[in-house]
């Protein structure tokens, strides 16, 4: 036999549009804008020159998947699907993945999660005012809303005529894990992502002390923090309200949509938190318990997810 | 939501930390698929492509002695990002004559003729399987399993390395370790040791010899053009290493008659360690690549055996590249390496006088093509020349087998074409 | 003893790394040693007949990895 080893070399370009601090704990943070927010990567690494590289290779692929999936971009896909009007589009083996998955979803959270109920944006605006729509133009929209009426039929999606995708409920996570698959494919493992908000530790830092996040409290947001949770290696991701729902006669009306009836999920939690091996996981795990309503804290107790709910 | 560093106590309740939950699992199953639909850009210096196919054949031809025709086939599969399962499978085909290790001249009256050769035909196929894995993102583990086959021996190995990248990937080292198993199982069954081949009889049908090895190495990116290779390999042999096929010549010490040609069936030790030290340099000069190699080794046969090898590979258009090579060997003899033994003397514990035991040395050069159409894979081409040549007159031949030359030199010519295909 | 000479160059190899004399190769430097052709083995077929020939007619072998050989080879 003949055990040889490969060497490893990978070979990334040089990086831009990044800036680089020391934090008072030790470790670099870089800081970029991507996915329509603040995003940063924590770093234990000695040098600013070194972290620079390793901070762009999450940037990149932040952007990269911006591009690729946000709604706003002409050039994505999401763009595409929205604006076939009626024809079917050939989706590329990422694309396709990220609708079956959401289609998996859609199933496990018994069609809560549904990325076609972006189109009851147009009669919601979660402004914080107590304009709450005409009940007439939400149910207007339903027959436009609903992840069965969509024929995906892998590589080809066909939205009805007046449908649309919208990709935002994932997509963040999704860019975590994988920008971390990126630096851990570097050899990078003592390292944290947060793409606004939504956090993976690729590994403990240097010292083999956790990673410290803050969980932000929803009443009084950027200032203060309700906890304090340790990631050694794992996913952490918020779903809440912060400052996106309406409030009349002292009912508050929270930003997550039940695509079925067009409305706020009633009673749902302010903000839950959900720690879970990926990003994504975590991310998804939150929704489908937002979804849940005053059943959220049952339901993650159920899955035995490691959670922080703010009522 | 907004992260910071620091955090105060809050009223957020926590949640138990229970196993199981069906969402969840189903969950992280489609993520887990999710994550790994695409493969990584700038994956690890190697193509994107799932399949690697390499198909080879090789004639070997040998003046006067063996030709050798050979095939080879070597699949890789990656299995996902982390792993990938490799097979090979070789067959080869080898027919001729070889030393026996017997004097060249018998009696003074017969005349000067080549070194005595033995016909032998042999066919052998070979298999084996290699799998590679990470453990963490910066260890690899290789497992390797193989097995071979021809009508008089067979060969089984297990092995196993795991390597550790340091230091941003510049380092790795390399810890390695196998274990074969080979059994002889001559035509006419092995033969006492050191009796003369009248009154030698059969002592046994088959005889077995195991191999354990030992490889510590590092691997270091010395510049942006260099890369070093440093390997330490401890073998331990043990069992029957004596070749059931060669014999010694038993001569006059004085005249060096071999009266009747009377010789003995040789005889080696059953254990055999040996420590070989070996470095590479992989240069990259812009487009063309330098790689040099020095191997010493040792045994405690007596053995010292120094090869240097240089590859230079220089592209001539981007889809041609040819590749000059000179190689140089050069070995001690064992201490029981005989090229004749003497009618007068007391039989030694150990004999040999098969050349390879001998001190010599080997010399080739080569030169190889490759050449990568338009239409994807690679093909190469190769021709290499060698020869080997020892000492004619060693200090234990004596009277007319030192006038006939005792080393039995070798000329031969290695021809090879291979393709490769990644899909 | 040509154990311990051995350790001693494996230890000198190492400390290489720690030698302030030596920039440690970022990974965007690796344009050249990414190329198929740095490989330590880059023709695996071609390093199999070369490990074989030279197996079956001189007595030393190995150094590349651990195992090969098998033949019973005259």
């Amino acid at each position: 036999m003949q055990a040889h080893v490969k060497q490893r070399v990978s070979y990334t370009p040089e990086p831009q549009n990044i800036t680089l601090r020391i934090a008072r704990e030790g470790h670099v943070v870089g800081e970029f804008q991507a996915l329509g927010g603040p995003c940063e990567v924590l770093l234990d690494l000695p040098g600013l020159d070194d972290a620079r590289h390793f901070v762009a290779l999450a940037a990149d692929e932040a952007r990269r998947i911006e591009a690729k999936f946000s709604r706003y971009s002409a050039s994505g896909v999401v763009h595409r699907i929205n604006n076939a009007k009626g024809r079917p589009v050939t989706l590329d083996e990422e694309a396709a993945a990220l609708l079956d998955f959401a289609q998996t979803c859609h199933r496990l959270s018994d069609g809560a999660f549904d990325i076609t109920s972006g189109v009851l944006r147009r009669a919601w605006t979660f402004d914080g005012s107590d304009r709450l729509p005409d009940p007439a133009a939400v149910t207007a929209l339903l027959p436009h809303v609903g992840w069965h009426r969509v024929n995906w039929n892998r590589p080809e999606l066909r939205l009805p005529l007046g449908m649309q995708i919208d990709l935002g409920g994932v997509g963040k996570e999704y860019a975590v894990d994988q920008a971390a698959r990126q630096l851990s494919a570097a050899g990078i493992s003592a390292a944290l992502i947060n793409f606004g908000g939504d956090v993976f530790a690729l590994g403990p830092r240097a010292n083999g002390e956790p990673w410290m996040v803050g969980i932000d409290d929803p009443r009084a947001t950027g200032q203060a923090c309700v906890r304090a949770v340790p990631l050694y290696r794992s996913g952490l991701a918020t779903s809440g309200d912060a400052r996106r729902f309406l409030q009349k006669d002292g009912e508050r009306y929270g930003h997550i949509l039940n695509p079925k009836t067009g409305w706020p999920v009633r009673g749902a939690p302010r903000s839950v938190s959900v720690k879970a091996d990926s990003c994504v996981d975590a991310g998804m795990l939150a929704t489908f318990a937002m979804l849940k309503g005053p059943d959220a804290e049952n339901f993650l107790k159920t899955e035995g997810a490691e959670h922080f709910i703010i009522w | 939501m907004q992260l910071t560093k620091q955090a105060k106590k809050g009223q957020a309740k926590k949640g138990q930390t229970r196993q199981g939950g069906a969402v969840r699992s189903l969950l992280s199953a489609a993520s887990a698929g999710l994550l790994l639909a695409v493969p990584l850009a700038h994956a690890e210096g190697s193509s994107d492509e799932p399949w690697r196919v390499d198909v080879g054949t090789m004639r070997y031809s040998e003046k006067n002695r063996i030709n050798v025709s050979e095939l080879n086939f070597r699949a890789k599969r990656q299995l996902g990002e982390e792993d990938s399962l490799s097979v090979r499978a070789d067959y080869d085909s080898v027919s001729g004559a070889s030393p026996t290790g017997a004097a060249k001249i018998q009696t003074t009256s017969s005349a000067s003729g080549g070194a005595p050769m033995a016909s032998f035909k042999a066919a052998r196929t070979a298999m084996g399987v290699d799998w590679d894995t990470s453990l963490t993102p910066e260890t690899r583990l290789t497992l390797a399993a193989d097995h071979s086959s021809q009508k008089t021996y067979s060969s089984a190995g297990l092995g196993g390395s795991v390597a550790r990248d340091f230091n941003q990937r510049n380092t790795t080292l390399v810890f390695g370790a196998s274990y074969s198993v080979d059994t002889i199982k001559p035509a006419n069954g092995i033969h006492t040791e050191l009796m003369t081949t009248n009154a030698a009889t059969i002592r046994a049908a088959s005889e077995e010899k195991s191999q354990v090895d030992l490889q510590l190495g590092i691997t270091q990116v010395l510049t942006r053009e260099a890369l070093l290779q440093l390997n330490y390999v401890r073998g331990n042999a043990s069992g029957y290493m004596t070749n059931p096929y060669k014999i010694i010549s038993e001569v006059d010490p004085v005249t060096g008659v071999n009266a009747n040609g009377v010789a003995r069936t040789e005889k080696r030790p059953d254990k055999r360690g040996s420590n070989v030290i070996y470095a590479q340099l992989n240069y990259a000069l812009e487009s063309a690549v330098l790689y040099s190699s020095y191997r010493y080794f040792q045994d405690d046969w007596g053995i010292k055996a120094h090869t240097v090898d240089f590859k230079y590979r220089k592209p001539i258009t981007e889809r041609l590249y040819i590749q000059p090579n000179i190689r140089l060997y050069t070995q001690s003899a064992a201490d029981f390496y005989r090229s004749m033994l003497y009618t007068t003397e007391i039989t030694p514990a150990y004999a040999s006088a098969d050349y390879r035991m001998a001190k010599m040395h080997t010399n080739s050069v080569g030169v190889k093509l490759g050449y990568k159409p338009l239409s994807g894979g690679e093909f190469t081409t190769r021709v290499e020349v060698m020869r080997q040549d020892g000492e004619q007159q060693p200090d234990d031949a004596v009277g007319v087998q030192k006038d006939a030359g005792v080393f039995p030199t070798l000329d031969a010519v290695l021809f090879h074409i291979g393709y490769t295909l990644a899909f | 003893m040509v154990l311990r000479k051995l350790l001693a160059s494996l230890i000198a190899a190492g400390a290489l790394n720690g030698c302030a004399m030596m920039q440690s190769v970022q990974p965007w430097e690796k344009d050249l040693l990414a190329k198929e052709e740095m490989q330590l083995v880059p023709d695996r077929i071609e390093e199999f007949f070369d490990s074989r020939v030279y197996f079956s007619r001189e007595a030393a072998f190995g150094g590349k990895g651990v195992g090969g050989g098998g033949c019973g080879c005259n």
